[in-house]
């Protein structure tokens, strides 16, 4: 089948198009094919999935968002499309650069289906009416590819990859067509919705938008990287002026940068009018070959680079398959492996120079045009190196030639001589051999006999300082050593002073004025030139050449010569000197720094103890050490200056001395007379403990006096005054120490006492509750004896009379005692007193009806035994003539189980009074927390409470039901007593106490209230601290609150109070649990 | 009319079992009252004493819920002078015991728990110290 091109109306935009749209699908056909289901429901379920597909698509937007890499996108795509659409392939087709073929690049395709990725498609596999329309964002939709395929991709690639319907949505990178989106169903045809299609394009149009993004990032990174290779290729134009390295950078640069496979330069070789030239330079991947050194001929196909626009004469070709070369030149560009080359000319001044080309090797490859421009500045920056190097060879050339010149080359030839004696005179620093150097020097430069160096003394007489001199003349020196110039000691230095050098060619001529310096008449001086040496401003010599054997004509350059030796002589000198004095100084510093080193350590040793002993023991090692002495000691007073020496350090050879200063007032009276600057033996600093004089730092030189040096008395005061500080320090910690035991003796008191506190609290709160709790005992035991006595004689009495019974009545009459015991016994009721004599009122009154004698005692009695109303049923009974002597027997009987009742009532009563009363005397010594029910403590202290809580108060309990918490048991119960007790006391025996219990906050909280007067707030600020109370003297320890909040704290809860007459609550929050 | 005796508690099973020893010692000699606390005690005097029935005796237990005890004995006492008053208590206040015994309103004191022989000696022999 021939595809055909009718590429489907555009997506449906509007809500009433994707309406119209649903209703005509196929229900048979959606997202879930299996699904049969009614039209309506369909179209419901459609515009779900509309609703879905809108969410779907901003998430897959938003994840494309997310990644700025260009596969991640892909990636994310194709999963999730995929996924959505329940294709069985979703790819991304990425055309060739010539977008006539291309690659598949991105895939996610059901695992039953071959896949498509890496597959490429030649050259020219799709028409360009397709490429046409897919620019123009058409897309092709394609239900069955037998039926209708109108798409660019051929039938054989569908079938190859068991494609069965296709959709495929074109990709664009802003305006230009980038690849495709291709959606395939490989098991059956499948109809594609408008929906589905509409959601594809945007999402095509998200990834569009961040392709271009892609592509302007990689522009920016690509501008600053060439940022970056323009500056190292102009930095390596800058540091060299050779060319090599140059075009070395630039080629590495160009290819680093453009990630192509060549960068080579073309030289023109002169005159061959740009047909003939030479790769000079090249970087190429490992792997291309090299073309260095390859020759090119081309008749012609250089020309147009030799017009006069040489540098816009640019060449960028794509693939130079499809550029219409010449075969001539697509042959030698195939020689080098060439498919895609960028040329620029390299211009030197206006002149073609050369060429720099750019070659791709592996594929085709389209140049941007910032690549272009990159490479045109790389070529500019090279013409101008170019340029240089041209300039400098014409600079040598001149230079070679003026340096032929043959005065020229003389006069450099001394200048090269006084360069070469300086730099002699330089290299030493010591002035004996600059000395003899320079005299030696010149006298062989000069070829002159004698070149004799003076120095000036105070008077301006002259020492012999340095000599050098021809073997046919003797030597001066230690023979002549001083001498003595009129002229000069007049003049104080005369023409010298003014830094004239004195030039006499022939001395047998020279007047007398010019007689200066001549040596001594024996020494036949014949000519000399004598050069003033200055150190600074100060005449310090002469330097004189002198010829004996004949007259000479000093030459204008030798004077020169001389002089300027004489110059380097006094710049030597004052070198020389200033090293001296640098010498000396640094020694001065080198003692300083050492003692300053040492008296560093040694207050660092003094600070590093705080132990007094081993600070004496140090101090007095460490100065003894520093000074060189040999005993330094430290003598300390006492409150009446007295005193004694505390530490002694004492050289080897010196033994140990004195007994402490006889008289102190004398000791004293030397420090004052210690300013005097005589040699002593010895020198002593004060020690101030703060302001306190504590005592002397004595260094002894008892061999010899000693003069003491400025820098050693104070060293010795500084040692001193860190002696102080340490003493000080010393003695803050001791008394520090001192506090601190005394501090943990008070803590371990306070400690004692207010555990002693808390069960003298417990124990207070404990007397006044033994007697209520007396009561409170002995009112079930007093019940418990009478009825264990009630029912002895009950039992006794009874067993007696029932004997009676059976002589003593008829028939009916026994029918309705037992009838009447049974309904006693069965009778459950538990009457108060009052209600009691309510009903014995109402029943006299029916016996009194029935004619029944003696009815209050008869009625008293029946209610006793349990019986308080419809007596008629006992009419014969009441009637019957041993009628007291039946109720008798009857109320023996039925008060049998009713004092059963009443012990175990009893029991039970005591049993919990003595709970109540062991959980709160008891202290569990162990500590150890566990698990409890809060109302459980609460009711144990209510219990305790009973008696007096029952005289007046009422307790309404408002429990949630909670779970249990981690806590110490007998504590909690300790606080709750504290809360109810105070509340009664509050109440002053009457009033409401209102307990609830509630989770609140990963905890509980309980909250005790009552009705009494509150709490003034004053009061409330200071109740829960220690021995605060209100009430009365004896009553209450003033410990109780204190003690709950130190209680409430070791739960980690939190205890409150509100108070306003007629409510206060305490409140108590408690955690789950305790935590560490 | 019967004279009665009236008991006075705050726990119902020391007021039954009481009761069951008069009735046991006494029998229908008297007529026995009970009474949970002092305000009621004073109901059932009020009412006896409408019916014209005497009270000659009194046993009231101490710490109960308003008035106490012996606050309850001394009212009794400027009223019925005559009445016998006994005192049975499991615990009362030192001060209170005493107070009541300075006045001479008390004819016995009992300490819970009581025997029954204790209980009767105490009434029989104030009673015959009253007619004596």
């Amino acid at each position: 089948m021939q595809p055909t091109l009718e590429p489907t109306q555009a997506a449906p935009t509007s809500l009433e198009d994707l309406q119209a749209e649903i209703a005509a699908i196929d229900p048979n056909r959606s997202a879930i094919p299996s699904l049969e289901r009614t039209e309506a429901e369909a179209t419901n379920e459609l515009s779900f999935q509309q609703l879905d597909q809108q969410r779907m698509l901003t998430k897959v937007v938003a994840k494309i968002r997310q990644s700025l890499d260009v596969d991640t996108i892909f990636e994310t795509t194709v999963t999730e499309v995929r996924q959505l659409l329940m294709a069985d392939r979703v790819a991304i087709f990425k055309f060739s650069p010539g977008q006539e073929g291309g690659l598949f690049i991105s895939e996610d395709v059901d695992p039953d289906y071959p896949s498509t990725l890496e597959e490429g498609l030649g050259d020219r596999s799709f028409s360009q009416d397709f490429l046409t329309c897919c620019e123009q964002g058409q897309y092709f939709s394609n239900g069955d590819i037998y039926i209708d395929n109108p798409q660019g991709f051929p039938l054989s690639i569908l079938e190859k990859f068991r494609v069965k319907a296709s959709l495929v949505i074109p990709l664009l990178r802003g305006e230009k067509l980038w690849g495709l989106i291709c959606i395939h169903q490989c098991d059956e045809p499948r109809e594609w919705f408008s929906f589905e299609i509409d959601f594809i394009k945007q999402i095509a149009d998200h990834i569009g938008i961040s392709l271009y993004h892609g592509e302007q990032l990689k522009q920016a990174k690509f501008q600053v990287e060439q940022q970056q290779a323009l500056t190292g290729v102009l930095s390596r134009i800058r540091e060299s002026l050779d060319l090599e390295p140059i075009f070395d950078t630039a080629t590495q640069e160009v290819r680093q940068l453009l990630k192509t496979d060549r960068v080579a330069i073309l030289r023109f070789l002169p005159d061959s009018h740009f047909n003939h030239g030479e790769f000079i330079a090249e970087d190429v991947d490992g792997n291309w070959n090299s073309i260095l050194t390859e020759q090119i001929k081309d008749d012609g196909f250089w020309e147009k680079y030799s017009a006069e626009n040489a540098a816009d004469q640019i060449q960028a070709i794509a693939d130079i398959q499809q550029a219409g070369l010449e075969d001539s030149q697509v042959e030698v560009l195939q020689q080098f492996q060439v498919m895609a080359h960028l040329i620029v000319p390299l211009v030197k001044g206006e002149e073609l120079w050369g060429l720099i080309c750019i070659h791709q090797c592996s594929q085709p490859h389209a140049w941007k045009l910032y690549e272009i421009e990159f490479v045109s500045q790389v070529a500019e920056q090279l013409g101008v190196a170019l340029q240089q190097t041209d300039y400098l060879q014409r600079m040598q050339e001149q230079s070679a030639q003026v340096a032929t010149h043959e005065q020229l080359r003389q006069s450099a030839e001394r200048q090269r001589n006084v360069a070469a004696i300086v730099n002699r005179i330089r290299q030493s620093l010591e002035t004996t051999t600059i000395f003899k150097t320079s005299t030696q020097e010149v006298r062989k430069l000069l070829g002159a006999d004698r070149v004799v160096l003076f120095r000036f003394n105070i008077d301006w007489g002259s020492s012999f300082v340095a000599e050098s001199v021809g073997e046919d003349w003797g030597s001066l020196t230690g023979v002549v050593t001083t001498v003595e110039d009129a002229y000069v000691k007049e003049t104080q230095g005369g023409l010298y002073a003014r830094n004239e050098t004195l030039v006499v060619h022939d001395f047998s001529q020279a007047e007398n004025r010019d007689c200066r310096f001549a040596l001594p008449a024996q020494y036949e001086t014949k000519a000399y030139a004598v050069s003033p040496v200055f150190q600074g401003d100060r005449l310090w010599g002469l330097l004189a050449a002198y010829q004996h054997g004949s007259p000479r004509n000093w030459q204008e350059e030798e004077v020169y010569l001389l002089s300027q030796v004489s110059t380097q002589l006094g710049v030597a000198l004052q070198q020389a000197e200033y090293l001296q004095q640098l010498q000396e100084q640094s020694q001065k510093l080198n003692k300083a720094g050492e003692r300053q080193r040492a008296l560093a350590k040694t207050i660092e040793r003094i600070r590093r103890s705080l132990d007094i002993e081993d600070i004496f023991t140090t101090t007095t090692h460490e100065v003894r050490q520093l000074l060189e002495v040999e005993r330094v000691a430290i003598y300390r007073f006492y409150e009446d200056w007295s005193g004694e020496f505390v530490a002694d350090s004492i050289g080897d050879e010196h033994t140990p001395l004195p007994a402490p200063p006889s008289s102190d007032t004398n000791l004293l009276l030397e420090m004052e007379l210690l300013q005097a600057q005589y040699p002593r033996n010895e020198t002593f600093v004060p020690i101030l403990q703060g302001e306190k004089l504590w005592g002397l730092l004595v260094a002894y030189q008892t061999s010899r006096p000693r003069y003491w040096q400025e820098e050693e008395t104070n060293l010795l005061a500084q040692v001193g005054v860190q002696m102080g500080i340490a003493l000080q320090q010393a003695e803050l910690l001791r008394q520090t120490r001192e506090q601190a035991t005394e501090l943990t003796q008070a803590m371990e008191e306070l400690k004692q006492s207010q555990e002693q506190l808390i069960q003298g609290e417990k124990m207070a709160g404990l007397g006044q509750l033994v007697a209520g709790v007396a009561h409170e005992i002995n009112t079930p035991l007093g019940a418990i004896q009478a009825a264990t006595g009630n029912i002895t004689k009950a039992l006794q009495d009874s067993l007696t009379n029932l004997h009676e019974l059976c002589n003593s009545c008829d028939d009916v009459a026994r029918d309705q005692f037992f009838a009447l015991i049974n309904r006693a016994i069965q009778s459950q009721d538990r009457l108060s007193s009052r209600e009691k004599r309510a009903f014995k009122r109402e029943l006299s009154k029916q016996l009194k009806a029935h004619e029944i004698g003696d009815a209050r005692e008869v009625a008293d009695r029946l209610i006793d035994i349990g019986i308080n109303q419809d007596i008629d049923e006992f009419l014969e009974l009441l009637r019957h003539e041993k009628c007291n002597w039946l109720l008798n027997l009857a109320y023996d009987l039925t008060r049998l189980p009713s004092n059963n009742r009443t012990i175990q009532t009893a029991i039970d009563r005591a049993t919990k009074v003595v709970f109540a009363l062991k959980s709160y005397a008891h202290y569990d010594n162990s500590g150890t927390k566990k698990k409890l029910t809060v109302t459980e403590g609460i009711e144990t202290a209510l219990e305790l409470y009973h008696n007096q809580v029952k005289q007046g108060i009422e307790v309404e309990r408002d429990y949630q039901t909670i779970p249990e918490i981690e806590g110490y048991p007998d504590e909690l119960i300790q606080v709750w007593t504290n809360f109810i007790h105070n509340g009664i006391h509050a109440m002053e025996g009457k009033g409401t106490l209102t307990v609830s219990v509630a989770s609140q906050d990963e905890g509980i909280i309980v909250k005790v209230s009552d009705s009494g007067s509150g709490i003034p707030p004053e009061v409330q600020t200071k109740m829960f601290e220690a021995f605060f109370t209100t009430k009365p003297m004896g009553e209450g320890s003033g410990l109780g609150l204190h003690i709950c909040k130190k209680i409430i704290d070791k739960h980690n809860g939190k205890l409150s109070v509100q108070s306003q007459p007629g409510e206060t609550t305490f409140s108590v929050w408690l955690p789950l649990t305790l935590g560490i | 009319m019967t004279p009665a005796i009236l008991c006075v508690d705050d726990e119902s099973t020391i007021l039954d079992t009481l009761k069951e020893q008069l009735v046991r010692r006494f029998g229908n000699e008297y007529a026995y009252e009970l009474a949970e606390n002092a305000e009621e005690a004073w109901e059932v005097i009020e009412e006896l004493d409408e019916d014209e029935v005497p009270v000659v005796v009194v046993v009231s237990d101490w710490l109960m819920p308003g008035i106490k005890g012996d606050e309850f004995l001394l009212q009794v006492h400027k009223k019925f002078p005559k009445m016998i008053k006994i005192m049975l208590t499991g615990q009362a206040d030192q001060e209170a015991i005493e107070r009541v015994q300075k006045e001479a309103v008390l004819d016995a004191y009992l300490q819970k728990p009581w025997t029954e022989e204790q209980l009767s000696n105490a009434i029989v022999s104030a009673l015959e110290s009253q007619d004596g």
